[in-house]
């Protein structure tokens, strides 16, 4: 599964980048940026776009279509 | 004194102020949304699923009336807080205006001020051999880096947290006191927007004061809004966050020993610190419609108690909730809220904790409570730390 990170909405407050380590790093800014995800587990970035307090993480599917947050 | 959490919560009761986690655990196991007939009748969310999918749902939990997220409401004001009490989409449009003054970059620039500022109280009282953690050092600390962040007289800060005590401790017992304290915050503050428009500056009145919004400027009352929230909202919170740490450090030594050891362990001490004794407890927001939460119908106009506290410390997130770990992570804390409404202030009260941890540890290492009979909470739980922390100290370090 792809994501795609909304650095406008992005605050930094890092919670994608302590759950979902192997996903997301914070840049110089504070700001979140989304690696490589294809080998990552869905449920794992699932994870980290219910719990962005900005909902800032938009998960994309193979056809690079929106799939719902859980 | 014992208290009927079920059916007569009352977060101000001081057996709960005490001890918050026995009665969340009572609640998750019972009643996960019970309601309270106090302060005009109010339904408390406690389950972490709850909390953060109500934060995130502020068509049905709106923040858009003055006063709303205080339980009881502290003072009568006309005039919403901003961004806080304005509900999307205007809201975002008001957050955006400040947001770039509370990014972690922007904040990182406060560092060298948090520490000297730090230092300054430290040098004040290390040969002493005691004193009062909150009221020598968490309370001025906070206060003077928001008169920096908001590049008001340093000088102002007793002022301010004079200001925003009476307030939030007035608002239970001496409504006058709050009232009165109010009215003074609001003409310093409506005094530093005239002199900024007469002779601006580089500092944040003088940006609010050139800021548009939908192609216009700012109004005074709009910017009053945005400065009484920042002062009132910038303080007690970050004061109890320094507080209830250096509390548990002290009752904890093996703890401190780990921290003293390694000092890159603090950020995450921080955020479970921020987890286990969360400075904001519950925040009030009012039910635009009916609403059924967890099998309870909450009606259209209630109070709603969003209890970060409670959802802190929810089994079903946490594994074991009620333990403090300072090395915990992955942690989803919502310390700091989330959703449209999430904490602006977050990297600024993270980046004085980490310094304040810092600094206390490295030239204070072997501080203690003094005599625990002496330790005093916050009058009110919603906003929940020390008033007072005595400690003692041994010979001065550098």
């Amino acid at each position: 599964m792809d994501v795609e990170v909304d650095r406008d909405r992005c605050f930094g407050y890092g919670r994608c980048a302590d759950l979902v380590p192997e996903a997301f790093t914070l840049d110089g800014d504070g700001k979140s940026v989304a690696g490589d995800t294809r080998g990552v587990d869905p449920r794992r970035l699932a994870m980290a776009a219910w719990a962005c307090p900005m909902q800032a993480i938009r998960l994309l599917n193979e056809n690079g279509e929106e799939v719902p947050s859980p | 004194m014992t208290i009927d959490v079920i059916n007569d919560f009352d977060h101000n009761d001081p057996a709960f102020i005490r001890d918050p986690h026995s009665v969340y655990r009572r609640l998750h196991r019972e009643q996960p949304v019970p309601h309270s007939d106090r302060y005009g009748g109010y339904w408390l969310l406690t389950r972490y699923t709850d909390v953060r999918n109500g934060l995130l749902d502020w068509r049905t939990f709106s923040s858009g009336t003055p006063g709303v997220t205080s339980i009881p409401t502290s003072v009568k004001r006309d005039f919403p807080e901003i961004p806080l009490e304005i509900d999307p989409p205007d809201h975002t449009k008001y957050r955006d205006i400040v947001t770039p003054w509370f990014s972690r970059t922007s904040v990182r620039k406060l560092e060298p001020d948090v520490r000297r500022i730090t230092n300054d109280l430290i040098d004040h009282f290390i040969d002493d051999g005691h004193a009062d953690f909150v009221q020598q050092f968490a309370l001025p600390l906070v206060s003077r880096v928001l008169t920096v962040f908001l590049g008001i007289p340093e000088e102002d800060a007793a002022k301010l947290t004079g200001w925003v005590s009476d307030i939030f401790q007035g608002r239970l017992r001496e409504r006058d006191r709050a009232d009165r304290a109010s009215a003074e915050l609001i003409a310093y503050v409506d005094e530093t927007i005239a002199a900024r428009r007469r002779s601006p500056g580089e500092d944040y009145f003088t940006m609010l004061t050139q800021a548009t919004i939908g192609g216009r400027s700012l109004t005074d009352l709009e910017i009053r809004g945005y400065g009484v929230l920042t002062m009132t909202a910038g303080q007690e919170t970050t004061v109890n966050g320094i507080g209830n740490t250096l509390w548990y450090l002290a009752e904890h030594t093996d703890d401190r020993a780990r921290l003293i050891a390694d000092a890159t362990l603090i950020p995450t001490a921080v955020e479970e610190f921020l987890r286990f004794m969360s400075p904001i407890q519950l925040l009030g927001r009012n039910a635009t419609c009916p609403v059924e939460v967890n099998g309870t119908a909450i009606p259209a106009g209630a109070t709603v108690a969003m209890c970060y506290g409670a959802a802190n410390v929810d089994g079903e997130i946490f594994e074991r909730p009620e333990e403090c770990l300072i090395d915990r992570r992955p942690n989803p804390h919502i310390a700091f809220g989330t959703g449209p409404h999430a904490c602006l202030g977050a990297h600024l009260a993270r980046l004085e904790m980490l310094v304040a941890i810092e600094e206390v540890l490295r030239r204070l290492p072997d501080y203690r409570v003094d005599d625990p009979s002496q330790l005093q909470y916050t009058p009110h739980g919603d906003l929940r730390g020390f008033w007072s922390l005595p400690v003692v100290f041994g010979p001065r370090r550098s």
